[in-house]
C-alpha cells in the first residue's frame, strides 16, 4: 500500500514537472506578441471582462489567493489548444478542496449570459493581457464545444 | 396513544440537537463535532451555498432577493402579530417590512450587512454603572434595565475568536489599554487588532470624518465583514476582497468578501463525518422529560408534513432571536412573562433599535452611493452608551453616529429632497438629480427594556402546523424618542459642516410600525443574567429550568446598545461554547446555582 502511494506522489511529481517546462518547451503555447490593446475583439474583451471576470480575477488578472486562480502569465490560459478555458467559461468549475483548505471556491456558469462572440473575445482579451499572449479566439471556437 | 403520535418516527438518538443553522449554530456544530459529539442540525429553510446559489450574474438581483424576499422566512409559513401597546389587540405582520428574518442555512447571516461591533464595557453593567453615576432616579419609568451578568472582560477573548473567524476589517482604537489615534478610543480594550485593515471610504465619509473632528468627535472606520483583503480564517476558510458592488443587505455575496457561516464555517462544517444538517424540516417544539427539568429531543416535520422525534442530550436552540423565544413558550421551557403580574422571564425585556438621523442634500457634490458596501462607513462613538454626561439631558444610552453608502440600488435607493411630487415627471427629474447629490448622518440607537416591551404567544392567530403565533408588544418609550431627536439635532449639525445645502431631521414621531424597513435588531425575550426571576437564561447561555438547553442569539440581550447585534451575538457563542467544552460536557448540568 505504501509503495503504491509513493510511486503515486512520483508519478505526480513527474507529472507536475513536465507540465511545467512543458510551457515553455513544446508547441502547447505560442509565444507571439500579443494582440494590440486597441484590437477591436480586445477592446470587446477588457468591457466583458470588466464587467464579468473583474470582481473575482482582478483588474491585474492576479485573482486571489486559494479561490480565484491567477490568469496573468497563465499556461493554462495561453494553451494554443483553448478548449478548457473555453469551458471553463461556458460550464464553470469547482475546485477541490481538502481539510486545510475547505472552501472549494466555485466559477459559475456563464454560457447562459455571453455569446460565442462575446467568450470568444473576452478569452482573447485574457489571452493577450498582463503578459499573455496567445492566438485570438473565434465564435466558432466557442460554438463546437458549447454542444 | 393517538393516531399522530404513531405517525411519528422516533431517529436514533444524537448527541447534540441543534435548532437551526445560521451563524451560532454553524460555529457550534463545528465545534462541537470536532470535541467527537454526533451533531444534528435542522434547519426550516432550504440549503444555501455561495457556489450553488450565489452566481455572480444573478446574486445582485433586486427584485428577486430584496423586493420579493427570496431568502427571508415565508410569513405564511411563520409570522407575528405586532400591537404597540398591552391595551391593542395584535394583528399579523403579513409582509416584512420593519424587520427582515432570515430563512435557510446561514440564516440572517448570509444576508446582514456585515457590521461588526463589540459593545462597550458599560453596556454589560448598565444598570449597575447608570444608578451609580446617576441615582436610581434617573432611570426611565417602567424600565427593566438589568446587567448581563457577564463582563466585557469575560467576553473579550470571544469577540476576539469571532473577529478573527470572520476576518473582520477594522482599525483597533484601544490595544491593550493603549488609545490608537485612528480607532475608537471608547471601545474596550482588546488584546490585538483587527485581522484585516479597514475599507477605502467614500467622499461622503471623508467630509464627514473632516467635519465629526471640527465638532471634537472622534471618528474611525467601522468595522466590517464586507473584507478590504483576501483572509483565510480559523479553521481554513478563505474569503477575498469586497468589490464594494452594493449588494450585501438582503443577499448573498457572489465574492466570497462577506462573512458568513458559507463563507467562513460551513466549508469546514460540511467535512466533519459527526454532522449532519437536516434542510428544509421545521422542528415544532423540544421535548421534555416529565418533571419538565430535562430535554429529551425535539420534535420536528419534514417538507412533506411528516413528523419525527429526534432524541438528544443536549439541545441548542439557534434560531433567530424571536423563533427561540416563540420555541421555548411553545416548549414550556422557563415560565413566561406575564407583564400584569411582572412575573415571568420568556418573552421579558423584548428590545430593538432606534434610528435617527439627517438626510443632507448637497449643491454640487458627486457622491457615488453605487460603489458601496453593507459595512463601508465612518462612525463617531462619542455620544453612545454612556461615553458622554447624560445630566440634565432626561435619557439615558446612547447611538453611534455614521456617515454611510451601503447601497445606491435601481429600485429601493430613490431619496428625493421634501416636497418631491412622489411619482410622475417631476419625481424621474428629481430622482436622478439628486442621486449623487445626497447623503445621510445617521444614529443607530439603544433600546433600552421595559415593562411594556415584550413577546408572547398570541391569543387568536396560528400558523399552518396550528400553534399560536408569536405576539410582539412594543412602542418606542419617551426615553428612546428624547434620545432619538437628540442624536438626529446631532446629525444635522454635523451635516451642515460637511456643506449640505438642505437638512432633513429624521427622528421617531409616530408609533412603531411594521412599515417601513427599520433594522433587524430584535433583541430580548429571552434574556441572560444572575437571577433566575429576571432572566431566562444563566450567564452562559443556559436555560435556568432545562439545564440541557442552550439558547444563543441576541434574544439573549437583556436591552439593546447602540451598535449592530452581530458582534457581540458571536462572542456570546464562543463564551457559551467554551462552558460548554470546559465545564458541561464533562459534568452535565447546571453550570450555576443560585
Amino acid at each position: 500500500m505504501s509503495v503504491s502511494i509513493r510511486q503515486t506522489v512520483a508519478a505526480l511529481g513527474l507529472a507536475v514537472v513536465a507540465l511545467a517546462q512543458g510551457g515553455a518547451a513544446n508547441a502547447e503555447t505560442t509565444k507571439t506578441a500579443p494582440i494590440a490593446a486597441d484590437d477591436p475583439r480586445m477592446v470587446a474583451g477588457l468591457a466583458i471582462y470588466t464587467d464579468t471576470c473583474m470582481a473575482c480575477h482582478r483588474a491585474t488578472g492576479e485573482g486571489v489567493p486559494n479561490l480565484f486562480p491567477k490568469l496573468a502569465k497563465s499556461d493554462v490560459v495561453q494553451q494554443k489548444n483553448a478548449a478548457w478555458p473555453i469551458i471553463m467559461v461556458l460550464q464553470g468549475g469547482r475546485s477541490g478542496a481538502t481539510d486545510a483548505s475547505p472552501t472549494g471556491a466555485a466559477m459559475p456558469s456563464l454560457g447562459w449570459r455571453l455569446s460565442d462572440d462575446q467568450v470568444a473575445d473576452v478569452l482573447t482579451y485574457i489571452r493577450n493581457s498582463w503578459g499573455n499572449a496567445a492566438p485570438a479566439l473565434a465564435a466558432r471556437d466557442v460554438e463546437k464545444l458549447r454542444q | 396513544m393517538d393516531e399522530a403520535r404513531q405517525m411519528t418516527t422516533i431517529l436514533p438518538r444524537k448527541g447534540v440537537v441543534i435548532v437551526g443553522l445560521g451563524w451560532t449554530g454553524s460555529i457550534l456544530a463545528l465545534e462541537l463535532a470536532r470535541q467527537g459529539l454526533d451533531v444534528v442540525a435542522i434547519e426550516r429553510g432550504p440549503w444555501r451555498d455561495t457556489a450553488t446559489d450565489f452566481n455572480i450574474g444573478t446574486a445582485a438581483d433586486e427584485l428577486r432577493y430584496s423586493a420579493r424576499q427570496e431568502t427571508l422566512v415565508k410569513p405564511a409559513q411563520e409570522t407575528l402579530t405586532m400591537r404597540n401597546t398591552p391595551a391593542q389587540t395584535a394583528l399579523p405582520i403579513r409582509s416584512w417590512g420593519s424587520f427582515l428574518p432570515g430563512s435557510g442555512v446561514g440564516g440572517s447571516g448570509m444576508h446582514w450587512n456585515g457590521q461588526t461591533w463589540r459593545f462597550l464595557p458599560n453596556d454589560f453593567v448598565i444598570n449597575s454603572h447608570l444608578t451609580a453615576r446617576y441615582g436610581a432616579a434617573a432611570l426611565p419609568q417602567g424600565h427593566q434595565i438589568q446587567d448581563w451578568g457577564v463582563t466585557y472582560d469575560e467576553l473579550e477573548p470571544h469577540y476576539d475568536a469571532f473577529e478573527y473567524l470572520c476576518g473582520i476589517s477594522g482599525v483597533a482604537g484601544n490595544l491593550r489599554g493603549k488609545i490608537q489615534e485612528e480607532g475608537n478610543p471608547f471601545e474596550g480594550a482588546r488584546q490585538r487588532g483587527y485581522p484585516t485593515p479597514p475599507l477605502k471610504q467614500g467622499y461622503a465619509q471623508d467630509l464627514f470624518a473632516k467635519a465629526a473632528r471640527e465638532h471634537g468627535l472622534h471618528p474611525f472606520p467601522r468595522p466590517s465583514a464586507n473584507l478590504s483583503t483576501a483572509y483565510t480564517n480559523t479553521y481554513g476558510c478563505s474569503l477575498a476582497p469586497c468589490t464594494y458592488c452594493g449588494f450585501c443587505e438582503r443577499f448573498g455575496c457572489a465574492n466570497y468578501a462577506k462573512s458568513s457561516p458559507q463563507t467562513c464555517v460551513l466549508p469546514a462544517l460540511m467535512r466533519e463525518k459527526t454532522f449532519e444538517a437536516r434542510t428544509e424540516c421545521e422542528v415544532t417544539k423540544v421535548n421534555l422529560s416529565a418533571d419538565g427539568k430535562h430535554a429529551t429531543g425535539v420534535t420536528y416535520v419534514d417538507k412533506d408534513g411528516v413528523e419525527f422525534e429526534q432524541p438528544g442530550d443536549l439541545v441548542l436552540l439557534c434560531a433567530y432571536a424571536l423563533f427561540n423565544v416563540r420555541l421555548m413558550l411553545l416548549s414550556g421551557i422557563g415560565k413566561p412573562y406575564d407583564r400584569d403580574r411582572n412575573e415571568g422571564v420568556v418573552g421579558r425585556n423584548y428590545a430593538y433599535q432606534s434610528s435617527s438621523g439627517s438626510t443632507a442634500f448637497f449643491e454640487s457634490a458627486r457622491f457615488n452611493p453605487f460603489a458601496a458596501s453593507g459595512s463601508l462607513g465612518v462612525t463617531a462613538d462619542d455620544y453612545n452608551g454612556d461615553n458622554f454626561d447624560h445630566g440634565g439631558l432626561g435619557f439615558v444610552g446612547g447611538a453611534s453616529i455614521t456617515s454611510a453608502h451601503t447601497n445606491g440600488r435601481p429600485i429601493s435607493y430613490r431619496p428625493v429632497p421634501p416636497g418631491t411630487p412622489t411619482w410622475g415627471a417631476a419625481w424621474k427629474r428629481a430622482t436622478a438629480d439628486t442621486y449623487q447629490k445626497v447623503t445621510t448622518v445617521n444614529a443607530a440607537g439603544s433600546v433600552m427594556s421595559y415593562r411594556d416591551c415584550y413577546l408572547d404567544l398570541d391569543p387568536t392567530y396560528k400558523d399552518p402546523l396550528g400553534r399560536p403565533l408569536l405576539r410582539m408588544t412594543f412602542d418606542f418609550q419617551d426615553n428612546e424618542r428624547k434620545m432619538a431627536r437628540w442624536m438626529a439635532e446631532h446629525c444635522v449639525d454635523i451635516a451642515k459642516t460637511m456643506g449640505a445645502k438642505q437638512t432633513v431631521l429624521n427622528t421617531i414621531t409616530e408609533p412603531w410600525s411594521v412599515v417601513p424597513y427599520q433594522t433587524t435588531h430584535n433583541t430580548g425575550g429571552a434574556v441572560m443574567g444572575s437571577d433566575p426571576k429576571t432572566s431566562a437564561l444563566n450567564k452562559y447561555l443556559q436555560s435556568w429550568d432545562v439545564s440541557n438547553v442552550f439558547v444563543m442569539g441576541a434574544s439573549a440581550f437583556p436591552q439593546n446598545a447602540g451598535y449592530n447585534p452581530t458582534g457581540t451575538v458571536g462572542a456570546l457563542t464562543y463564551w457559551a461554547l467554551n462552558a460548554i467544552k470546559t465545564t458541561y460536557l464533562k459534568n452535565p448540568g447546571p453550570l450555576v446555582t443560585v
